[in-house]
């Protein structure tokens, strides 16, 4: 079961996050602000396997301090950023950190639930790789140990 | 020492009746005496009073009276009388007289500003007597060396003869002390003005305020019929009539001269006054845009209005043909200075006006930024959750349709929607209000009424604060918009009532207040003027000391709601009413909101 956290400081927006990804069958827990969202990613049992979080809470690089505590916490759990129309450009510093990718709330003429969930589906895809490529190494690893 | 033993051989002398040695410093005593009482700043009638009796006893005349001549009709008004005869009634006959009759005696002294001596009247053919014992006649004129004469001093007596060369001489020193006073109370009159026509400025609101302030101040002290400020358009290179005082009212705003055009248009041009008589004789008078018919004009003076950028204006006043032939109605090297002087003023306040707006338009534009990045966050983030409720109904349609759904769940969904389309909607008038605010449509009102209106309707009828008005029993007239200000009161108001949920006071009060003796506040405001003060105290948490100096900053909010603009509109609103907003409570104990607004009329 994959579980996913939605940060973001409006609450309807964490509910309709909520709700779409909750169809798709994800596990979803919600943070309403950035300091909320760290302590429940330091805080869960289990790290989340995808976090999605709104770039702009109050402070604009809050979506930068979301990705850090969440890498921070488990190395492969993949981050989405949300971003108001027209400021891509913390965004894209994200992206350069090692966030999966970033939205666009407001992208005119698309219905960017769907965009989302597309995103979600490619992370969650990526995440499984990476684990399977790390599992594949350890398991390498562990066979040359035996080999010495 | 020695004054005291002066005085005591001069009256001694006077007691005597004296030699003529004697007399001359008797007189020089009381000479000196009424030029302290002339400087001491005392009551000015007082003082002519006591010309008049000290002209009568030194020159022995059975009765004198000095004459003022009138700024309007250029008559002579009887203003302080001694000697015998006087009455209530003959002061007012005589006074009816000196009005009409340009052939007496007093009036000749006032036209050629020569003093007249007559040792027997029976041989002056056409003189009336007023009163019928004179025999001879003394009068000087009160006037300064190349100046208008101001007034004359007469003295009569019953003895024929009775006036000497010396004594008019004596007079002649009495009448220069009058005079002298007169001019010194109207150098200080100007100078009072001016100074009060440079606070007025400073505070006045729009350039009708400004004119009408402009208007009435030098209607006092310098004598004209109508003026009339014109200001250039720079796009279209004329100057148009901004405010008068006179029958061009109704021209405001459409009567112009091109550069250039006219007299008016001439000193627009050219940046330099034009003081002349008889207008209609200069080549440059067209006569467009005046305050009554060429003919009746006598005197024309028109100052440039400058500022650091040019000519931005001009200031004219117009003076009408004089009533009295020996009452010259042109305007002097003076009065242009004191025209002049209050043209600088209107600049400079022109300028002030200019630059605040400036400074308030960059505040405001600096907000931009912030503002769009801001507004498209908020109102980015509302329909992103309403595409989410799309999104939800289209999916709960497709699959299976609404007949198996859950009771209530597309009602829920559309519910979500309208939700966020209204909070679209508050965040677009609100956006609106931010940018509005500045933008007025004013008219004269008072303070409390309109702060009592925005309480009415906005403070709610059922609710757990408690509200307590307390209007001020005087009027205060302001010149307001009163939608923006109900506006911005009403935010207040809704602020008190939204952090005092579980009950609570609200203590609103009007009052006046002058800016110089306000409460250590920080309003920035010009001293010396009067201000309605319209306060708002809560008792609900109040400011915290930290967000004191954000809280009228755009985006500053301490609610979930909204853009954060509420505070920033009131501001805005505010200082468009050229007045202030200042927080004075003191956090933990409630918000207090003090409101200053010019007052109408200084």
């Amino acid at each position: 079961m994959c579980r996913i956290l939605v940060v973001d400081d409006e609450e309807e927006v964490r509910a309709a996050l909520a709700r779409r990804l909750e169809r798709e069958g994800y596990v979803v827990g919600t943070a309403g602000s950035e300091a909320e969202g760290l302590t429940a990613l330091k805080e869960a049992e289990k790290p989340f396997d995808i976090v999605i979080t709104d770039m702009n809470m109050g402070d604009p690089n809050s979506g930068v301090h979301i990705l850090e505590g969440a890498v921070g916490r488990d190395v492969f759990t993949e981050v989405i950023v949300l971003t108001a129309y027209g400021n891509v450009a913390n965004a894209v510093e994200c992206m350069k950190r090692g966030a999966f990718d970033y939205v666009e709330k407001n992208l005119p003429g698309v219905d960017v639930f769907e965009l989302l969930i597309l995103k979600v589906e490619q992370a969650v895809e990526r995440r499984r790789a990476s684990v399977k490529t790390v599992r594949r190494l350890e398991e390498f690893q562990r066979q040359q140990n035996a080999a010495d | 020492m020695a004054t005291g033993a002066e005085q005591a051989s001069t009256s001694s002398d006077a007691a005597d009746g004296g030699g003529r040695p004697g007399k001359v410093r008797a007189e020089l005593t009381r000479l000196s005496r009424l030029s302290q009482v002339a400087v001491s700043g005392g009551p000015v009638g007082g003082l002519l009073a006591d010309v008049v009796e000290e002209a009568v006893l030194a020159t022995g005349a059975t009765r004198g009276f000095i004459a003022l001549a009138e700024v309007e009709t250029g008559g002579l008004e009887i203003v302080a009388t001694a000697g015998a005869g006087w009455t209530d009634e003959t002061r007012r006959d005589r006074l009816a007289r000196s009005k009409v009759d340009g052939g007496t005696i007093t009036a000749r002294v006032a036209t050629t500003a020569r003093a007249v001596r007559v040792d027997d009247l029976s041989s002056v053919p056409d003189y009336e007597p007023f009163f019928c014992d004179v025999r001879s006649v003394l009068a000087a004129p009160v006037a300064r060396p190349g100046e208008r004469v101001r007034g004359v001093i007469n003295l009569e007596s019953d003895t024929p003869g009775e006036f000497t060369p010396d004594e008019e001489a004596f007079v002649s020193v009495l009448a220069d002390v009058a005079a002298l006073r007169l001019a010194m109370d109207d150098i200080n009159a100007r100078e009072a003005a001016l100074v009060q026509i440079g606070k007025d400025l400073s505070v006045a609101g729009g350039p009708a305020a400004l004119m009408e302030r402009v208007a009435d101040v030098s209607a006092e002290i310098l004598r004209f019929e109508d003026s009339s400020l014109f200001l250039i358009d720079r796009a279209t290179r004329r100057a148009v009539l901004a405010a008068t005082r006179g029958p061009l009212a109704p021209q405001v705003g459409r009567a112009a001269y091109e550069m250039g055009e006219g007299l008016t248009g001439w000193v627009a041009e050219h940046g330099v006054p034009v003081r002349i008589r008889n207008p209609r004789d200069d080549p440059r008078h067209k006569g467009l845009h005046q305050e009554f018919p060429t003919e009746e004009i006598a005197a024309f003076l028109a100052v440039p209005i400058q500022t650091h950028t040019g000519t931005v204006g001009v200031l004219r006043v117009l003076r009408k043909q004089s009533m009295s032939p020996w009452f010259p109605n042109d305007f002097t090297e003076e009065d242009e200075q004191v025209l002049s002087t209050i043209a600088s003023q209107v600049g400079a306040a022109i300028e002030n006006a200019q630059t605040r707006e400036k400074l308030v338009q960059a505040e405001r534009m600096a907000a931009w930024g912030e503002m769009s990045a801001m507004s498209s966050h908020m109102i980015g983030n509302r329909v992103f959750a309403i595409k989410g409720d799309v999104n939800e109904l289209e999916h709960v349609l497709q699959s299976g349709g609404a007949a198996a759904l859950p009771a209530g769940e597309i009602a829920k969904l559309v519910e979500g929607m309208k939700r966020g389309i209204f909070r679209l909607e508050e965040l677009l008038a609100e956006f609106r209000d931010f940018v509005r605010a500045t933008a007025l449509t004013t008219l004269p009102m008072d303070a409390s009424d309109v702060t009592r209106q925005a309480v009415e309707e906005t403070f709610p009828r059922r609710c757990p604060v408690e509200l307590v008005a307390e209007y001020a029993g005087e009027p205060l007239p302001i010149q307001a918009d009163p939608v923006k200000l109900k506006r911005a009161f009403a935010e207040i108001i809704e602020n008190a009532v939204t952090f005092q949920e579980k009950g609570g006071r609200l203590h609103v009060r009007t009052g006046r207040v002058s800016a110089d003796k306000s409460e250590p506040s920080q309003a920035s405001l010009p001293h010396g003027a009067p201000y309605a003060c319209v306060e708002f105290a809560d008792r609900g948490p109040g400011i915290p000391a930290a967000d004191k100096p954000r809280i009228f900053r755009p985006f500053f909010t301490s609610r979930n709601r909204g853009m954060g603009l509420g505070l920033a509109i009131v501001k805005g609103i505010i200082e468009a009413h050229h007045g202030d907003i200042v927080e004075t409570g003191t956090p933990g104990e409630g918000a207090h909101f003090v409101i200053y607004l010019p007052l109408r009329g200084g």
